[in-house]
């Protein structure tokens, strides 16, 4: 028997950045962290951020991340396959965020290199070692909550562009870095454009790449607008 | 039983006796005595969150000089206090979660990559950072919010007043709130008001290079906290009259007065005006009763603690009052206090296009102030307010910058009333 899958099928809810229920996880082979750590990083890496934290961490990057020595060597191996754990994940999506603070691989480096569990959920901005401190509901938190579902989150879009330096991929280091511009749709959707992106002159070519956006969007986990 | 760090009163009047058979109105001057810093042992510990506007107005040196400042702030924290850092342009992001200050390199690490960008979500960046601090709410601790921003509210809410009414609902709800306003494109209508609601402290960075130390002073005024939500109650006997409180203090819904909270070693002076009726010479009078009522900052939010101070005053015939002496005190106290004011008056007029008359407003208080209190020119304090009069003045006259010049009055006013912390040094 060489291969005993782990299931991976713990819940997150939509606010909820608590990990707890990870610690005891392993993930065998470079995929399964790497897609952990994907379904994971909407809760830890700013949303204006995330179009420049580079791509969602993907098999590659682990590997990249794990031959620097970012990433700790894995727990054992199962046949041919590494078996990673809780710290790995932490590892992984603490550079993540760090990266969308564009902060350079040698910081980071610096600053994962030899932390513990508890310190990358430090980083993390985990709650650590305090129980109970996630209930702490009080009038204060419950009035601010209530403010801010009454506030407009309207961005104005034309206010919203702003040029992103992009992070030179792992596998490509040495390439050249290229300014994205944000530009917001709506609330909740923005659209990342590359210095050297062309739109198509061809009018088919433009409809073909409407309903991708389109197809992309209804796909994204949310229940398609009517 | 009166605790360690209770407060004392002490009321001064003008002299020490009042003319008998005749009404009269003077000034009191009440002096709010918080214990000495050595008396109070136990410093609160800090539940911050650092606000920091890195909307694209704050490039350059304003967003260099903020990032050293929370850098700063960082290094001055004990690992029992707790941060959290949150950056606004038009969107908000947390930059660090509440958490104990333990990695200090890390958080400043991160502080120092902040840029600057967009516009200027002031409403959702406060809010996300008093969520920060409400959720790590404890007892004893001082819970505040530290708001820096260079620009106008233009993303959310942006009215001054609802941003001012929330600010004091999260009070009451025990997160204060501190604004620090940077150069002089922001509102100062509404941070100073959002800061006295907030029941924290308002600060405006004239050069960014004073950043480090208004946070410094900051940070020190938050660890010689013994009181907040302090009230001045004053009821007066038959026949007496409160004219006025020369502070200017807001009134609360049960008429007390809301005072600023209370530091070790800082006293608070309050000058009221009364009408006290006509007694005969020889007698003496209750004319008010002083109330003070707070909480102490080391107990838990429920305690409330209160102090009554009855003022009596003696009446005496006309002659022997002439020979005693004008306590300098009160005179110093009322010529600051009405400095303030004209301070007020000056930025009416500046904001109805008269330069002249603010001009003639400054010049004028300057001159008052310079000769009631001759007698005590010696004193810091008289020294610093007729300086700080005639570089107002001059500024007018040279057209500098009069949007600079309003913030300093508004600025120099608040701190005159509530009788803020000096900067450090």
């Amino acid at each position: 028997m060489l291969l005993t899958v782990i299931s991976v099928f713990c819940k997150l809810r939509p606010m909820d950045s608590n990990l707890e229920s990870l610690r005891e996880q392993k993930y065998v082979g470079a995929v399964q962290l790497s897609d952990e750590a994907a379904r994971l990083l909407a809760h830890f890496v700013p949303k204006q951020e995330r179009g420049s934290v580079t791509e969602v961490p993907d098999e590659r990057m682990v590997r990249y991340y794990s031959s620097g020595g970012l990433i700790s060597p894995p727990e054992s191996k199962q046949g041919v396959s590494a078996v990673y754990g809780y710290l790995h994940l932490l590892q992984l999506l603490v550079i993540k965020r760090l990266q969308a603070e564009h902060l350079s691989i040698r910081k980071i480096r610096e600053l994962v290199e030899g932390r513990t569990e508890r310190g990358l959920e430090q980083l993390l901005g985990l709650e650590v070692g305090e129980a109970g401190s996630a209930d702490n509901r009080n009038a204060a938190t419950e009035y601010l909550e209530s403010l801010l579902h009454q506030s407009p989150k309207t961005a104005p879009a034309h206010a919203a562009r702003l040029a992103l330096a992009e992070e030179p991929a792992p596998y490509s280091a040495g390439v050249a870095k290229r300014a994205w511009t944000r530009v917001e749709i709506e609330p909740g959707l923005e659209l990342h454009i590359r210095e050297d992106y062309c739109l198509t002159s061809d009018a088919k070519a433009k409809l073909r790449l409407g309903r991708r956006i389109l197809t992309e969007i209804d796909n994204h986990g949310n229940p398609p607008r009517k | 039983m009166t605790r360690k760090t209770s407060p004392n009163i002490e009321v001064i009047t003008e002299r020490p006796l009042f003319i008998g058979g005749k009404e009269q109105s003077t000034n009191l001057l009440v002096r709010i005595v918080p214990p000495t810093v050595d008396a109070v042992t136990k410093r609160p510990s800090l539940n911050l969150s650092l606000v920091l506007d890195r909307s694209g107005s704050m490039e350059g040196e304003k967003i260099v000089r903020a990032r050293e400042a929370a850098c700063y702030c960082i290094d001055q924290l004990m690992p029992s206090d707790r941060v959290s850092v949150v950056v606004f342009d038009d969107v908000v992001d947390v930059l660090l979660q509440s958490q104990p200050v333990e990695n200090r390199e890390a958080t400043k690490e991160r502080i120092s990559h902040i840029q600057a960008r967009n516009s200027t979500a002031l409403h959702q960046g406060w809010v996300t950072g008093g969520i920060q601090v409400s959720k790590e709410m404890t007892d004893g601790a001082v819970n505040r919010v530290l708001l820096l921003t260079d620009g106008l509210a233009n993303v959310g809410v942006t009215n001054v007043d609802t941003l001012v009414s929330q600010a004091g609902e999260l009070a009451a709800r025990g997160v204060s709130t501190s604004t620090i306003g940077v150069g002089s494109s922001f509102n100062e209508d509404l941070l100073i008001p959002m800061a006295e609601a907030g029941r924290g402290n308002a600060w405006h960075v004239e050069k960014p290079s004073d950043m480090e130390r208004i946070f410094a002073t900051e940070l020190e005024g938050l660890i010689e906290q013994i009181a907040h939500t302090v009230s001045l109650g004053l009821t007066p006997a038959d026949g007496v009259r409160v004219q006025d409180v020369l502070n200017d203090f807001e009134v609360t819904h049960t008429g007390r007065y809301k005072l600023p909270n209370l530091r070790a070693g800082s006293p608070l002076e309050v000058v009221i005006s009364v009408k006290v009726p006509a007694r005969p010479a020889g007698e003496r009078y209750k004319v008010l009763d002083v109330r003070l009522a707070w909480n102490p900052q080391d107990a838990p939010s429920s305690d409330r603690e209160i102090l009554s101070h009855p003022v009596t005053i003696e009446y005496a015939g006309a002659e022997e009052v002439e020979r005693t002496a004008l306590d300098g005190r009160v005179t110093k106290a009322v010529q600051l206090l009405m400095a303030a004011r004209a301070r007020q008056e000056a930025i009416r007029q500046l904001d109805s296009g008269d330069i002249l008359a603010a001009r003639a407003i400054l010049g004028g208080t300057a001159q008052l102030v310079a000769q009631a209190c001759a007698p005590y020119m010696a004193d810091d304090r008289v020294k610093e307010e007729v300086r700080m009069l005639g570089e107002l003045e001059a500024e007018l006259f040279n057209l500098g910058d009069p949007k600079m010049t309003r913030k300093k009055m508004s600025y120099q006013s608040y701190d005159l009333s509530r009788q803020s912390k000096p900067l450090k040094k």
